[in-house]
């Protein structure tokens, strides 16, 4: 499914990632940790395609080469990035937002776009499911959200988007304990055979609500380890000095 | 006595054509009109003719097509001369209208008001030159909230010079959508209205200025408020070349307030000019300004807001409001606020600011799948949505929202 190799990318001439390989296999979760500053969500932006970075490397989804792609022709090709800061768009209506966005994304597939009824009706199952109020869709994306609400927002975007790649950074961060439950439950729905996810977190909590089929540590640009699930407790006892310690050079 | 009503209209032209002898259009080099390119729009008026060569019959259809379907009332005015046949004949009770060769003796008592000096060389021109005045005249009392729908419409490459008088009555109501729009391009349409306020009246003015691309505006909205009178006028432009209105709201006696909101958005290369004075001549008198434009490629907005404060007059507010969206590196906005306060019991203040898109935001949008041309549609809808919101009534709404991309950004 993904496919990353020696990606490096640079802002201002600051390098950031320094040479990044990592696999992702169709139907799998993994998890990526690491210290504050290392790179995470430099990666998610590069994947992503957000513009200011210069990016050397590969890194394809299903073959193709999504650093070719714009950002837009990413997200029709099945990427999706759950931010850590959502951003707030004032006077744009969140279901206004996620019905076009739907749409773009049906349009490039060459389906037919969805009525506003239909939307609607089909937002308010993912809402309950997200035990999320209807009121939300009336209101402007993001503006005056809480932390928790708008990552609550971008998990509502993502089971609506059914993206094949899904990546998550820190959507746990900032959740209440129920929360942090109904944002597992969104991300265990869409796992399946034919989805991958990459969860960003700092916290082992939801990765005993997700079990990851794999973790990784990212750190100084790179992924300098990988293990089953229970790296996590390992991560938890010794700290990131502590397991990368052990890394030879 | 009795009086031709042709000889009241010849008086006030007559003093008006005098003066623009005497004082001729402006040159650019006044206060109020230095941001409005005039040397050109003086040469586009100097190339066309005062009458279009061979008037092209416009239909129902083109004026549904053009300025929309705003209310039961409709008046059309096609190269400003009146034309009964696209226009209503039933009128809702408390309102009355002619033209400047109907007036009623009782119309025409109410009309003498002497006009005065005019205040600029395009209102002489209009007032000289404007073949078929229109007037509404609105009974004390009368609650009009239903739309009165007037179009101006420009058939192509002439001068005209559309003029309309309204007359709200003790504590009537009126609601008036006024719509400019031109069948062809090239044209150059030199408007005026003026709307008098008796006391407590309540004036709502939606002002649409939709011409050709390549047409010339000049316009003026004059208001004229009585005692506790209220005036909302909203401006929505986006046609024309060059496109200039002067707004003026004189707040004569106390307790009189008006909002002046304003959409613009120029297309490419285009020149907008938005000047609104407010006069606070009276205590207790208050006003509101809002704003807001859109500066594609090469276009160029300035937006000035002139608050006049008169010594004696108490309790003032006057609040001003300008924000531009600057789309392209060659777009130009400018806001000039000119606050001349000279009393001391007053709360006025006015802020600015000029934005370009945001990118982070565009990202935001483009990281789910929408394109980036359309992503910067939804960005621009937003920022003109709070003020389309407001506009009334739903149908004029919908079409100023869609100036901004196929549907709402709600
Ligand atoms: N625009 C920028 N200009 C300069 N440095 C930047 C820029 N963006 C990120 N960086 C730097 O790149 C490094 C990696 O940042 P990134 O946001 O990817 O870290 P992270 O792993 O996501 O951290 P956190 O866990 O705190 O979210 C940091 O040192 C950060 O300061
Ligand atoms: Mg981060």
């Amino acid at each position: 499914m993904l496919r990353i190799r020696d990606l490096h990318a640079s802002i201002d001439g600051k390098e950031i990632l320094t040479g990044l390989d990592l696999d992702l296999p169709a139907g799998e979760v993994h998890a990526v940790m690491g210290p504050n500053g290392a790179g995470k969500s430099t990666l998610s932006n590069v994947l992503a395609g957000r513009d200011g970075y210069e990016v050397r490397g590969t890194a394809t989804l299903d073959g193709t080469d999504l650093l070719a792609l714009e950002a837009e022709d990413r997200a029709t090709a099945g990427l999706f990035l759950a931010f850590q800061y959502p951003m707030e768009l004032p006077g744009v209506g969140n279901a206004y937002f996620l019905r076009t966005s739907l749409n773009a994304i049906r349009r490039a597939h060459g389906l037919d776009e969805v009525s506003a009824t239909d939307f609607l009706s089909v937002a308010r199952e993912h809402l309950t499911a997200l035990d999320m109020d209807p009121a939300f869709l009336s209101r402007s994306v993001n503006e005056g959200f809480s932390g928790g609400e708008k990552k609550r927002n971008e998990i509502l975007q993502m089971s609506m988007l059914q993206p094949r790649l899904a990546i998550l950074d820190e959507t746990d961060s900032g959740l209440d304990i129920d929360a942090l439950r109904i944002v597992a439950r969104g991300i265990e729905r869409l796992r399946g055979p034919d989805r991958s996810m990459l969860v960003i977190t700092h916290y082992p909590r939801l990765l005993e609500l997700v079990r990851p089929d794999r973790i990784h540590v990212l750190d100084g640009g790179r992924i300098v380890r990988s293990g089953g699930p229970e790296l996590a407790n390992e991560l938890e006892a010794d700290g990131y000095v502590g397991v990368t310690d052990r890394i030879p050079a | 006595m009795t009086v031709a009503a042709d000889d009241v209209m010849t008086e006030e032209a007559v003093h008006a054509r005098t003066w623009l002898c005497e004082h001729g259009l402006p040159t650019g080099r006044e206060e109020d009109w230095r941001y409005t390119p005039v040397t050109e729009v003086r040469r586009h008026l100097d190339a066309l003719p005062e009458a279009p060569p061979r008037q092209r019959e416009v239909t129902r259809d083109d004026i549904d097509r053009l300025a929309g379907q705003h209310g039961p009332v409709r008046i059309v005015h096609v190269d400003g001369v009146h034309v009964p046949a696209l226009s209503t004949d039933a009128l809702p009770t408390g309102l009355w209208f002619g033209t400047t060769h109907n007036l009623s003796a009782r119309v025409r008592l109410q009309l003498t008001t002497p006009a005065g000096d005019p205040p600029d060389g395009f209102e002489a021109l209009n007032r000289s030159a404007s073949q078929d005045v229109l007037y509404l005249l609105v009974a004390d009392d009368a609650d009009l909230r239903e739309p009165v729908h007037v179009v101006h419409v420009s058939t192509g490459a002439s001068v005209s010079h559309p003029r309309l008088v309204v007359d709200v009555g003790v504590g009537g109501r009126i609601h008036l959508v006024e719509s400019h729009v031109s069948l062809d391009g090239g044209g150059f349409t030199n408007a005026s209205t003026t709307v008098r306020l008796s006391a407590r009246s309540h004036a709502d003015v939606h002002r649409v200025q939709e011409q050709a691309t390549d047409a010339v505006h000049v316009g003026r909205l004059e208001l004229h408020h009585d005692a506790g009178a209220h005036a909302s006028v909203t401006a929505l432009s986006r046609g024309g070349a060059i496109s200039r209105l002067t707004t003026v709201a004189l707040l004569r006696e106390p307790e009189a307030s008006c909002t002046v909101t304003a959409l613009l958005a120029p297309g490419i290369g285009a020149r907008h000019d938005d000047a609104v004075t407010v006069d606070h001549l009276a205590s207790r008198c208050t006003s509101d300004l809002t704003v807001r434009s859109v500066v594609p490629e090469r276009a160029r907005v300035t937006s000035s807001g002139h608050a006049i404060v008169r010594p004696d007059t108490v309790a003032t507010v006057a609040h001003q409001r300008t924000d531009s969206l600057v789309l392209h590196p060659t777009g130009q906005a400018d806001s000039r606020p000119w606050l001349e306060i000279f009393a001391d019991d007053v709360r006025a203040n006015h802020g600015s600011a000029t934005g370009r898109l945001d990118d982070d935001a565009l990202f935001y949008l483009r990281s789910r799948g929408i394109p980036r041309a359309e992503a910067r549609d939804v960005l621009v809808g937003a920022f003109a949505r709070t003020l389309v919101e407001r506009i009334d009534p739903p149908s004029l709404r919908d079409q100023i929202a869609g100036w901004f991309g196929p549907e709402g950004t709600a």
